[in-house]
């Protein structure tokens, strides 16, 4: 089987020769996927080359046609031969049989790759702010005092990062505390559980989630916001710090509350391996012992899987003496706490997307893989340097009572 | 046919050297050397007992302790103090010849006109012959003496080798010849395969002295020097006999080794008498003994167990 | 029941080549359990084996096997308590010695050797019995060199000898290791029965992670020396391979986290 591909427009008119048989299903599919992830989004075929189609063959463009539709693009054969017509139509899938070419397709071709911006900027609302609400500030090596704990339920207009447990009691939520964040009504959270599995719970009906936390930085409020990043011949990918230097630039407050997801190029962090509720007193843990209580990612990990990130960054001048932030090492202009979960990866739409909607199908999809605070790793020579996504949207705001940070 | 006689007589003597070796170097897996030494240590103790009146029989059996002693020493020095296994044998047969001389008190101690442990046979053989010197045997005149040392080493060795093949189907004697072929799954298996190393070089070099006692009491002297060259002899015997019979079982390894040997004897004998030169006797074992190891084809398959070189302590 | 406690070996001591094989283990099998040990390549899994078995003396700790202290037990008087199967299928039996042969050793294991002839008719039987277990036809060939029997046959032959005197443990390292799939697999489900029918205390080293997802009853990881991890009980139940992976991967990490990671993270774990 050949495969020949030419961009026109916003299409990607992909020209099938050969036979598409159980033989080449599997890497037709992964040549496809791939060009999907990379933002192709409107996929045209042109079967007039297609000798056979075999039932490997339909399930394999069936999986396409669905990647497809999750990111509302648009997919269609045009040109079949009456084979794979009949097939097409006997098997019901005719839907994908167009007799001509979209009217907007130019009819030459506009280069090779699609134009990929690099950074896209969306304004939804620019007088948009965030409310920073509900804190706790445990902080590492504290025992954790009981009156502390804060009990909050997340609710859809929330976002939020921290330590908690979904324990009901605090005795059952001891030795259960870990890191989360949450997002839009859901919320995803790492047991320090040796299995290292994160589990994760999600609005429904009457139920709203609820955790049990030690430390807590929340906002609510509206995005105003938007920022779409992909890769360009120059930027292959975007270190965590060029992101929030970006968004940054663009509001006029001192610090921002923000939501990103992304293609993961590398996450660089570290998560409680051992809950910090079974701490006998207050103490500083360092090195070795400390290795029983954090886990480090050791690599930079979850390449090409999808980030949900959560965060909080402001200028280092602007913000000064607080607690729950701390500096970039490699930016030492900003301060951040940032959140990341990671989950199997799922294209997203291009263009401008809604938050909720985006966040609410990687919970709904298959469960996710981790849970970490990120970190900045410039130590000299070893270091892992700092988490990277490749492509992604970004949703932030400025925040009303930074102070509250401090 | 004294020739053959005699040939057949010195075959059966060495054939216990043979089984001794087949115990240290086929079965334990061994290189003993300890064996030049211990030969002559048999010889020069049956020797002195026997000049100073003593029983031939005492005395053999006074050799045999002798020679376990020795082989014991040589285990000892391997699996205690973990010296390597030639060099243990080197050490103890190198003592042994210094104790040689010591038990003799010179170089040579003849033995004429003494008893032996043919002594008895002949007396029988002679009554029953009516005291004739020859006895006709199928036309030839064969001297009483010689006939009487024959039946006397068949019967040593026939008796040595059931006893042997008895022994070596025991659970002990099983494990022993485990032990040689696979040190870790005898220990594995609860035996302590140093106790097995120690046992197998004193039982093999008993027998390696007995032959030597045997051997003075046959040619009527025992010298410091008889012992050099055995354990070539020992091995070629044993090569020959594996030739001849294989090593499917322990009984038809020791028969095939007793024949070996005695083959062994009678092809010396005719070389010697086709004038091979006395004096070249030992190299050209030597050299024989060198091509069975080296040599193709079914050679090969029946040296293989001697080409591995040095073997430290096990365990 | 074995105790093992606080064993520690260090190989090529004080040298460049300094290995710390094993730091100060401590491990308490219950009678009748059948514990796995995984581990990467080096971590100690063979040495603590040997350990066991007394192939050498550690240079501390202690270790109980039922009621004897055998720390200082040579390797040959434990053999009385302990059944071994070793990765490499020659190691356990003799070539060039019959099946029946072999057997008869295994059979007298910690028990004096007689000078009674090993091999008679009655005892034939019984062995023909035994191994006719192994489902193998092997009985016929009872009188046939050892040798000339595969590597999967001998390594079923090892373990039914290792296991006929019902040893207190039966150590198996990496048994199944250099055996062909199919000759690996029969010789796993042998392990498993035998090991339930005599009802066996067992300790194996295994590459697989399948193996010990789906053999023991309980799993040991261990790493430069160290158990790192012991599923037991219900924790043991819901294991699984990929389970183990991520626990391997989490070890391994733990490996980085160095002095100067503990530093990067007191700044910025907040
Ligand atoms: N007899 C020995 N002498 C020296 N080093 C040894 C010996 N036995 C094991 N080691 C070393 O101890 C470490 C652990 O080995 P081992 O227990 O065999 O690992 P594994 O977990 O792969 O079985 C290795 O680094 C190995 O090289
Ligand atoms: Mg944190």
């Amino acid at each position: 089987m050949k495969i020949e591909y030419e961009q026109r427009g916003k299409y990607l008119l992909i020209r099938v020769m050969g036979r598409l048989d159980a033989a080449w299903a599997e890497y037709f599919t992964e040549e496809l996927f791939l060009h999907i992830r990379r933002g192709q989004h409107h996929i045209i075929i042109d079967a007039s080359g297609m000798v056979f189609l075999s039932s490997a063959g339909i399930r394999s463009l069936l999986r396409v046609f669905k990647e497809i539709n999750t990111v509302k693009g648009s997919f269609l054969i045009v040109n079949a031969t009456d084979f794979v017509e009949e097939t097409l139509i006997t098997t019901r899938f005719e839907m994908w049989l167009g007799d001509e070419f979209p009217a907007d397709m130019p009819a030459f071709s506009s280069g090779n790759e699609i134009e990929n911006s690099g950074i896209e900027h969306f304004i939804f609302n620019e007088n948009a702010t965030l409310i920073l609400n509900g804190q706790a500030g445990w902080q590492p090596w504290q025992a954790i005092d009981h009156s502390q704990v804060k009990r909050v339920d997340f609710s859809q207009d929330t976002v939020a990062l921290g330590i908690g447990s979904s324990a009901e009691t605090l005795n059952e939520a001891r030795d259960q505390y870990g890191e989360f964040l949450a997002v839009a009504g859901n919320v995803v959270y790492q047991l320090p559980d040796e299995q290292g599995h994160p589990d994760y719970l999600i609005t429904e009906k009457q139920y709203v989630p609820r955790m049990q936390c030690i430390q807590l930085l929340s906002y609510s409020g509206e995005m105003g916001y938007h920022n779409r990043f992909a890769p360009t011949d120059k930027t292959l990918f975007y270190p965590l710090s060029a992101i929030l230097k970006n968004m940054l630039d663009h509001v006029k407050g001192k610090a921002i509350g923000f939501v990103m997801l992304g293609e993961i190029e590398g996450l660089v962090g570290s998560f409680l391996s051992r809950s910090p509720g079974l701490l006998e007193e207050s103490q500083k843990i360092s090195f070795p012992e400390i290795r029983d209580w954090l886990s480090f990612s050791g690599e930079r990990s979850y390449r090409h899987q999808q980030a949900l990130i959560v965060g909080f960054t402001g200028n280092t001048e602007d913000l000064p003496g607080q607690k729950k932030l701390s500096v970039l090492p490699s930016c030492p202009e900003f301060l951040a706490h940032i959140h990341g979960a990671v989950f199997p990866y799922q294209p997203l739409q291009n263009g401008k997307i809604e938050l909720k909607t985006a966040v609410q199908k990687f919970f709904n999809g298959p469960p996710p893989l981790a849970v970490m605070h990120l970190v900045d790793d410039a130590r000299p020579v070893v270091g892992l340097g700092e988490s990277a996504l490749i492509r992604g949207a970004c949703w932030f705001s400025p925040l009303q009572n930074p102070e509250v940070l401090s | 046919m004294s020739l053959v006689i005699g040939a057949f007589t010195m075959g059966l003597i060495l054939s216990l050297l043979s089984l001794g070796m087949l115990i240290s170097f086929r079965m334990i897996k061994f290189t003993d050397i300890t064996v030049d030494g211990s030969i002559t240590l048999g010889a020069s103790i049956s020797a002195v007992f026997i000049v100073q009146g003593y029983s031939p029989w005492l005395a053999a059996l006074f050799s045999f302790a002798a020679g376990s002693l020795a082989g014991m020493i040589t285990g000892l020095l391997h699996t205690r103090f973990k010296i390597q296994e030639i060099l243990s044998g080197i050490l103890v047969m190198t003592a042994l010849y210094s104790i040689n001389l010591r038990i003799m008190g010179r170089s040579n101690i003849p033995l004429l006109d003494v008893k032996t442990v043919s002594t008895g046979t002949e007396n029988i053989l002679e009554k029953m012959v009516g005291g004739a010197s020859r006895i006709n045997i199928l036309g030839w005149q064969v001297p009483t003496g010689d006939l009487a040392v024959f039946i006397t080493c068949s019967i040593i060795a026939i008796f040595i080798a059931i006893i042997l093949s008895c022994f070596l189907l025991t659970h002990y004697g099983t494990a022993l010849r485990a032990a040689g072929q696979n040190p870790q799954m005898v220990r594995a298996q609860g035996v302590n395969n140093n106790t097995m190393v120690v046992f197998s070089l004193a039982l093999a070099n008993g027998l390696v002295a007995l032959s030597g006692s045997l051997l003075a009491q046959y040619q009527g002297f025992a010298d410091v020097q008889m012992g050099i060259g055995m354990m070539v002899w020992g091995l070629a015997s044993i090569i020959i006999g594996e030739a001849l019979v294989g090593r499917s079982s322990i009984g038809l390894t020791i028969t095939g080794v007793i024949l070996g040997t005695i083959l062994f004897r009678l092809l010396i004998a005719i070389a010697l008498r086709w004038g091979l030169n006395p004096n070249d006797l030992k190299m050209v074992t030597a050299f024989f003994v060198f091509a069975a190891l080296v040599a193709p084809g079914w050679f090969r398959t029946l040296s293989k167990k001697f080409t591995g070189g040095l073997r430290y302590a096990k365990n | 029941m074995l105790k093992i406690e606080s064993l520690s070996k260090t190989f090529h001591a004080n040298t460049a080549n300094e290995v710390r094989a094993l730091q100060n283990v401590n491990l308490i099998l219950e009678n009748g359990s059948f514990t796995a040990i995984i581990g990467t390549n080096g971590s100690g899994k063979s040495t603590l084996l040997n350990a066991v078995a007394g192939t050498f003396e550690p240079d501390t700790g202690s270790i109980h096997l039922e009621n004897h202290d055998i720390t200082h037990w040579p390797e040959y008087k434990r053999a009385s308590l302990i059944g071994r199967v070793f990765q490499n299928p020659f190691a356990g039996t003799v070539a060039e010695m019959t099946i029946m042969e072999n057997i008869v050793i295994a059979m007298k294991r910690g028990q004096r050797r007689s000078l009674h002839i090993a091999v008679t008719k009655t005892f034939r039987g019984e062995v023909a019995d035994r191994v006719r277990t192994l489902k193998m036809g092997l009985e016929d060939r009872l009188d046939n060199p050892i040798g000339t029997l595969s590597g999967g046959q001998r390594q079923a032959l090892t373990l039914l000898m290792a296991a006929w005197t019902r040893p207190k443990i039966l150590l198996l390292d990496e048994h199944t290791a250099a055996l062909d799939p199919k000759s690996a697999a029969k010789v796993a489900e042998l392990t498993k029965i035998i090991i339930e029918q005599e009802k066996l205390t067992a300790l194996m080293v295994t590459h697989s992670m399948q193996q010990a997802v789906d053999l023991p009853d309980r799993i040991i990881m261990m790493h430069r020396g160290n158990i790192v991890e012991d599923y037991h009980h219900e924790q043991k139940q819901r294991v699984r391979v990929p389970d183990l992976m991520s626990t391997f991967d989490r070890v391994q990490k733990r490996e980085l986290f160095d002095e100067s990671v503990a530093g990067m993270l007191e700044e910025q774990y907040i």
